[in-house]
């Protein structure tokens, strides 16, 4: 009953969303226990229901929020690049056959993936990484994430952005010529 | 019906796809937050009993987002008394720390022990809180009364 992409795209969020809030949770327990000693854990703060980390100096903020903004944001990096690189290289309907014909001789087939899984973990991927983007500008601009995290995470936002574009286009010709085949 | 039941079972889910989406992002604007109101220059000591504080003081400053407290004894005019023993100090019932303390026959002055080394004045570190109850309760061998006082510190 549900659209068949609304069911696709709601799977493939799960495990990022997951990760990302994993790796945010991380990021704030290693800072701390490195760097911050001010802080202080309020039960039921956030949301009335979950915990929330207040801290009493602004440098100790500044520093905490920018480095588990930068493990957030390396961990979308990651995903995202997987998928990216899984769309360029290992794409069902561009993949070179010798090189199918290795991975299926190594058993790594299920690295191969049809265009309606890629593009749907890829839409999820780059979603995540815009919206990444989308806070950490405001946060560098009202200082309290580091500015050059932003103009990183800007930068490697629009790049990946247009190899997806790239291989949209590149799967494009290849359905082209097909239907004229 | 059967039209309208489609939409809303998309509807939803597409509902719920957004809430999966921002929830990374909303747990990130939300786990972390600074609290610039209190102002650690404001302190106040609010209520203390006499007792101890009739030979120690009590000094309290802002250091790297700590509040660090100073303990000195001053001079103590019973020379009989004979204090030695362990000082406890506990903020809300949490033991923070244990001291050793002395007082040598015929000297009006105690001291704590710190590695064998007599000093009159120590320092410990808290996280800062709204409130911090202070109590301070010294368990002497010789003496015969027991010390203690509670101090209520807090910040606006």
């Amino acid at each position: 009953m549900v659209h068949k992409s609304v069911a696709a795209l709601i799977d493939e969020a799960v495990l990022p969303a997951v990760l990302i809030v994993a790796a945010k949770i991380l990021g704030v327990i290693l800072a701390n226990f490195w760097f911050a000693h001010s802080w202080t854990l309020e039960s039921g703060s956030f949301f009335g229901v979950l915990p929330s980390v207040s801290y009493f100096s602004l440098d100790e903020f500044l520093l905490v929020n920018s480095i588990s903004n930068c493990l957030m944001f390396a961990t979308i990096t990651a995903g995202t690049a997987l998928v990216i690189i899984r769309a360029h290289f290992f794409h069902a309907s561009h993949i070179p056959p010798r090189l199918h014909s290795r991975l299926l001789r190594l058993r790594l087939s299920g690295l191969v993936g049809d265009t309606f899984k890629i593009y749907h973990q890829a839409t999820i991927w780059l979603i995540f990484l815009w919206l990444a983007t989308v806070l950490l500008i405001p946060q560098a601009i009202i200082g309290t994430s580091w500015p050059i995290l932003a103009i990183v995470a800007f930068l490697v936002t629009v790049n990946f952005s247009w190899f997806l574009a790239a291989d949209i286009q590149k799967e494009v010709q290849i359905s082209k010529k097909t239907r004229y085949l | 019906m059967k039209l309208l039941a489609k939409i809303l079972v998309n509807i939803f889910a597409l509902v719920i796809l957004v809430i999966l989406l921002s929830l990374p992002i909303v747990f990130s604007i939300g786990t972390l937050k600074f609290q610039p109101s209190i102002s650690w220059h404001n302190l106040a000591i609010i209520g203390h009993s006499q007792k101890f504080s009739d030979y120690l003081t009590l000094g309290q400053k802002e250091e790297g987002g700590k509040i660090v407290f100073d303990l000195e004894f001053f001079r103590f005019a019973e020379k009989t008394a004979l204090y030695q023993g362990m000082i406890e100090i506990k903020n809300n019932s949490d033991k923070v720390k244990t001291l050793a303390i002395h007082q040598n026959q015929g000297d009006t002055q105690i001291f704590f022990e710190d590695g064998g080394q007599k000093i009159s004045s120590q320092q410990i570190s808290l996280p800062p809180q709204k409130t911090i109850s202070l109590s301070l309760e010294a368990k002497p061998s010789t003496a015969k009364e027991k010390l203690q006082t509670t101090f209520t510190i807090e910040s606006w």
